[in-house]
């Protein structure tokens, strides 16, 4: 059984404490301490800056993350969306924002984000930074400008000061991102039966999930596009889940890079805790992993974009249940709020 | 006057003529049209005053300016003009984004550019330390440096018996020992891959296959031979190489392709074989990856982009908290491997529009300085590694490879009689030869460089007076996969390579080109060529008369590899045609969503099968038990009914290792290696009936796969290969001093 773990009082009383330096890399030449990393993810995570990541600003971050103050009528926090317990994915078609507005596509979850490369299905953020702070100010999210937000939480002492120790300033939009970014940082998603029978344990694995891997990598082509710990390629490809009534109801990733093979392309969403993120796509259209499974057996929906990886599989019931047990698998051990 | 006016009207048209067509030119078509000047006129004026049109034509054109900036720089060198070197570092200078105009200037610049005196350091000595036909192209030099850990494949060495076990050389007494004791190749074919030394010299880390093919296990083994065990026998792990052993010996740094075929440098507990991911990486796997002193930190090599050919530089924090790209592209760096001090990582690199051996201070898993020249030139030498006094270690492959022509007698006993070099030009970089359709000329290609690995270049020979012309080739060629098939008419060239502007082959990539044989002009060709034989590495493609009757009989031939190039090249496969796949054995092919196979022959383990030259018949060798992965039975197969025949069967513990047909296509040729002392032996066999015949002509397995008949029958041409190691040292190096 899945689970989150989380100490936020710790955080906060570690908030108010001035830290010294990042910590020292280890022990001289002993073997890696993995302590914090779930079972099946990469000791090394990318593409931070060495500054304000340690966990002061995980905890200020935290705050942030679960705090309504970033809505334009307080209603809405990041975490009313990107919800723990749903692994960060809130169980809606599509997302839901302040006063019933109503976005287009489907909430992702934030698992594991800290190793991506791109974010949002389109992939119009290259970091974390640049990310967390667009639902703030989208109308059909948190409907909130990043100015009026700073002005609020220059009137609450526990962001002033925390700003203040952290950045040596007054809140600003780029410590507001460097501390929700380190926080998003700290949501990691492994350790499950899949990576424990990868690294060795057999009998974590049930035969139908074996049975399943065996499809993953092989006939059912999943591997070509979901690969390596996250289960994603972070790259753009047109399954045709955009395609209604002859048309593209939404242009994808051609939006941002203005090439026209990227028109109905989104990017490969990791499956890290899959069973727990329903409903599925960029738009949420599809109910349940039997039925994503469908999708892709009959090869997608065909259109003139579809990619080239994107075939019809001859799966049988059975295979389809093997498959659907392997995904199963991939649920584990969510740890958030540790450096 | 009226004459006069006339003849200067006329001048002036002569004159301007040339230049306004030129303005109605792309840029490339008077780049070719200035190398058409150059390689085939001879007119080298023409040819610099069309490139310096481009320059002035075109500023805006990057690729037209660096290409042309590139080729006046070779008309200058062929004038004897000074200004070459200018015009090769301004490309160097000025387009640093220009990857293949960059790389060819640093060729050239390398090769006219004498090495500069001062650049060398003084106190360099450099020593070979041992010449052997064994290979040890992995990092196995003992700390110490006395000893190297190799795979035993040859048992040439005494001592040795070529089980594919590990062993060691001892650089100081000459001897060699083993230090596994494996079963013999014909009981056991999986083998050993790669080792690596503990930093304290008494255990070598390896890899064997395990004996299902599907992974790999690493096993640690005290230099002594004793206690030998497994680390990790992880199927999960399919591909692991161990790189670098910890000082305190406490874990190794591997790299390993996992479930999903990507490589991760993982950190491997010696004590318990429980495994770490530090970094997942791409599709590439790096060579080497090396531990400082202090245990802290690993550096290795990685492609600057996926897909690039070029690399930079990364230090990577073991506990994973940190990475840092320590050199960046454009130059290419390689091999990092860090001095034993651990303030210096020493790599290779071409910065200085040579390969050359630098080294970067770096303190803290950082770089601290700027990189510094060590040596200017090291190429060919791949660097193994560093010991613990700092002597760098070094490998040199040498493979001369030379056409021969000679006289073939398959009939009697047979003979082989005249036998010369068919060129005297770059001896030991020329291989592939094809005979034109008439036997008037025969096309080679020529890899013009140190260790014959330079640059492809096809080379058109008249057999009637010995004239060569030499076409640089846009693309990369491999030995394999690349050997030139003449068009019907004689006028093209078909050949297959990788992409125009790389350097390297993607292997998994397959192009193909048509190279017209007067201009040595390349267009992309439509995949659509069927493969029809595999001998030895090498891969034959389709004569235009082979393509002809497979049409006439409605199937495609594939083989090989080319299976997934032709299921999504530009030809793909379309589920109607039958498709005759040959791969350990010949498959009908249903091509659907799910390709199903459905076998013709027996299948097996097979080194060898070829189309005959008129279509009708594919001959392959194949095993007689599936189990024993030894192809000792040739098999007929007629393209018409798809009913196969057993021809020859040689005993078990011989195998067939290469085949050829006549020019007729009612005889072949096959060469038996024997597996206990690799000694080869020709073999005439006649499609109509009859025993197979032992013919006394020397030929080993390898020059058969690459011989080509004239249309006469007789006269042959073919490839000979002399290859082997060679193992340096280099001290006196600056972190020794």
């Amino acid at each position: 059984m899945a689970a989150v773990t989380s100490t936020p009082e710790r955080y906060t009383v570690m908030l108010l404490v001035v830290l010294g330096s990042a910590a020292p890399a280890g022990v001289q030449g002993q073997i890696p301490d993995p302590a914090g990393v779930p079972l099946g993810l990469d000791l090394y995570m990318p593409g931070q800056p060495d500054v304000h990541t340690g966990p002061d600003a995980v905890a200020l971050g935290r705050m942030l993350f679960f705090d309504p103050i970033l809505s334009r009528d307080s209603s809405l926090a990041c975490a009313s969306c990107h919800r723990p317990e749903r692994a960060f994915t809130d169980g809606r078609r599509t997302a839901s924002g302040v006063a019933g507005a109503r976005g287009s596509r489907n909430v992702p979850t934030l698992v594991n984000r800290g190793y991506g490369h791109s974010f949002f299905w389109d992939g119009r953020a290259e970091t974390l930074q640049s990310q967390v702070l667009q639902p703030i100010e989208a109308r059909a999210e948190m409907d909130l400008r990043i100015g009026a937000l700073l002005q609020r939480l220059e009137r609450h002492g526990r962001y002033a000061v925390g700003f203040r120790r952290l950045f040596q300033r007054a809140p600003d939009s780029e410590g507001l991102a460097q501390a929700l970014a380190s926080y998003v940082r700290s949501i990691r998603a492994a350790d499950s039966s899949f990576d424990r029978f990868v690294d060795g344990e057999r009998e974590a694995l049930d035969a139908p999930g074996r049975r399943g891997l065996e499809l993953f990598q092989g006939r059912a082509r999943c591997v070509r596009c979901h690969l390596g710990p996250l289960f994603t390629d972070e790259a753009f490809h047109n399954t045709g889940i955009a395609w209604r009534g002859g048309g593209l109801a939404d242009s994808g990733r051609a939006a941002i890079s203005g090439r026209p093979e990227d028109l109905g392309a989104f990017k490969t969403p990791t499956l890290r805790e899959i069973a727990r993120t329903a409903p599925y796509m960029h738009d949420g259209s599809v109910e349940s992993l039997e039925e994503v499974i469908e999708f892709y057996a009959r090869g997608g929906e065909s259109n003139p974009y579809l990619d080239a990886e994107i075939r019809a599989l001859d799966l049988t019931e059975q295979d389809r249940l093997d498959l659907v047990a392997f995904l199963r698998s991939l649920s584990g051990r969510i740890v958030e709020g540790r450096n | 006057m009226r004459r006069q006016t006339l003849s200067t009207t006329l001048l002036l048209v002569v004159l301007v003529a040339p230049c306004a067509l030129e303005a109605q030119r792309s840029s490339a078509e008077i780049l070719e049209a200035a190398r058409y000047e150059q390689e085939v006129r001879g007119d080298l004026s023409a040819a610099e005053r069309l490139y310096r049109s481009v320059l002035d034509a075109f500023p805006a054109d990057r690729p037209a300016h660096a290409r042309a900036l590139v080729e006046l720089g070779s008309v200058y060198e062929l004038s004897g003009n000074e200004q070459a070197e200018a015009a090769y570092r301004r490309v160097i200078a000025d387009f640093p984004d220009q990857s293949e105009a960059v790389a060819r200037a640093r060729s050239r610049l390398a090769a006219i550019v004498p090495e500069s005196p001062a650049a060398s350091p003084s106190g360099i000595v450099v020593r070979q330390i041992w010449s052997t036909r064994e290979g040890f192209d992995v990092g196995s030099i003992s700390p110490d440096g006395r000893e190297v850990a190799f795979v035993d494949w040859t048992g040439q060495t005494e001592g040795l018996r070529g089980y594919a076990d590990l062993a060691i050389y001892d650089t100081r007494t000459g001897r060699a020992r083993l230090v596994t004791d494996r079963p013999p190749q014909t009981e056991i074919d999986t083998y050993i891959e790669s080792a690596v030394w503990s930093s304290d010299g008494r255990w070598l880390a390896y890899v064997v296959w395990d004996t299902t093919w599907l992974h790999q296990k690493l096993r640690i083994v005290r230099s002594n031979g004793s206690e030998d065990r497994v680390l990790i026998a992880n199927d999960q792990l399919p591909n692991i190489r161990p790189m670098s052993w910890s000082p305190r010996g406490d874990f190794i740094v591997a790299v390993a392709s996992g479930w999903d075929d990507v490589a991760r440098i993982v950190v491997v507990s010696t004590k318990d074989g429980s495994v770490q991911t530090l970094k997942t990486l791409g599709t590439h796997m790096p060579w080497p990856l090396s531990i400082s002193p202090d245990g802290r930190f690993v550096t290795y090599d990685y492609l600057q982009e996926e897909g690039s050919t070029s690399h930079d530089i990364f230090i990577l924090a073991i506990d994973g908290s940190r990475e840092e790209r320590v050199l960046a592209g454009p130059a290419d760096d390689d091999r990092p491997f860090f001095t034993p001090d651990g303030g210096w990582i020493v790599f290779r690199s071409d910065r200085s529009g040579r390969r050359g051996l630098w080294a970067i201070p770096v303190a803290d898993g950082r770089a601290v300085g700027e990189p510094e020249l060590v040596r200017p030139d090291l190429a060919p030498a791949i660097p193994l590694g560093l010991t613990n006094d700092g002597t760098l270690y070094t490998r040199i492959p040498v493979r001369l490879r030379d056409v021969q022509t000679a006289r073939l007698d398959a009939g009697g006993t047979g003979s082989l009689t005249e036998v010369q070099p068919l060129s005297d030009a770059f001896v030991g970089t020329n291989s592939n030869p094809s005979w034109d359709p008439v036997g008037a000329r025969v096309a080679y290609l020529s890899r013009r460089g140190p260790g014959g690995a330079g640059p492809g270049h096809l080379v058109i020979r008249s057999m009637a007076d010995g004239a060569e012309t030499a076409f640089p080739l846009p693309f990369p060629i491999r030995d394999g996969d690349s050997r030139p098939v003449w068009s019907a008419d004689g006028k093209h060239i078909l050949i297959e390579g990788g992409t125009i502007g790389e350097t390297t082959a993607d292997p998994r990539l397959l192009i193909s080109y048509s190279v017209d044989v007067e201009t040595g002009q390349s267009s992309r060709e439509p995949f659509a060529r069927d493969v029809v034989g595999f001998s030895n590495g090498i891969a034959f493609f389709a004569t235009p008369r082979q393509s002809e009757r497979l049409r006439d009989v409605g199937v495609r031939l594939i083989g090989h590899r080319a299976l997934e190039v032709f299921s999504g090249g530009d030809e793909p496969l379309r589920p109607e045609e039958e498709v005759l796949w040959v791969r350990n054995g010949v498959s009908r092919m249903t091509w659907t969503a799910e390709p199903s196979r459905e076998p013709i022959t027996p299948l097996g383990h097979s080194h060898a099968w070829s189309l005959s030259p008129d279509g009708s018949t594919i001959a392959v060798a194949l095993p007689d038990d599936p189990e024993r992965q030894v192809s000792n039975v040739l098999w007929l197969l007629s393209i018409e009914d798809r009913v196969p025949r057993e021809a020859v069967r040689v005993p078990g513990d011989e195998e067939i290792t290469a085949i050829r047909w006549l020019p007729g296509s009612e005889d072949l040729l096959f060469t038996v290696t024997a597996n206990d002392d690799n000694t080869s032996h020709l073999w005439r066999l006649s499609v109509g009936g009859g025993d197979a015949e032992s013919l006394d002509i020397p030929l080993d397995p390898a020059a058969l796969a690459e011989l080509d008949f004239h249309p006469d029958g007789r006269r042959v041409v073919y490839t000979t290969t002399r290859s082997w190691n060679e193992l340096w040292s280099m001290q006196g190096l600056p972190w020794q001093q």
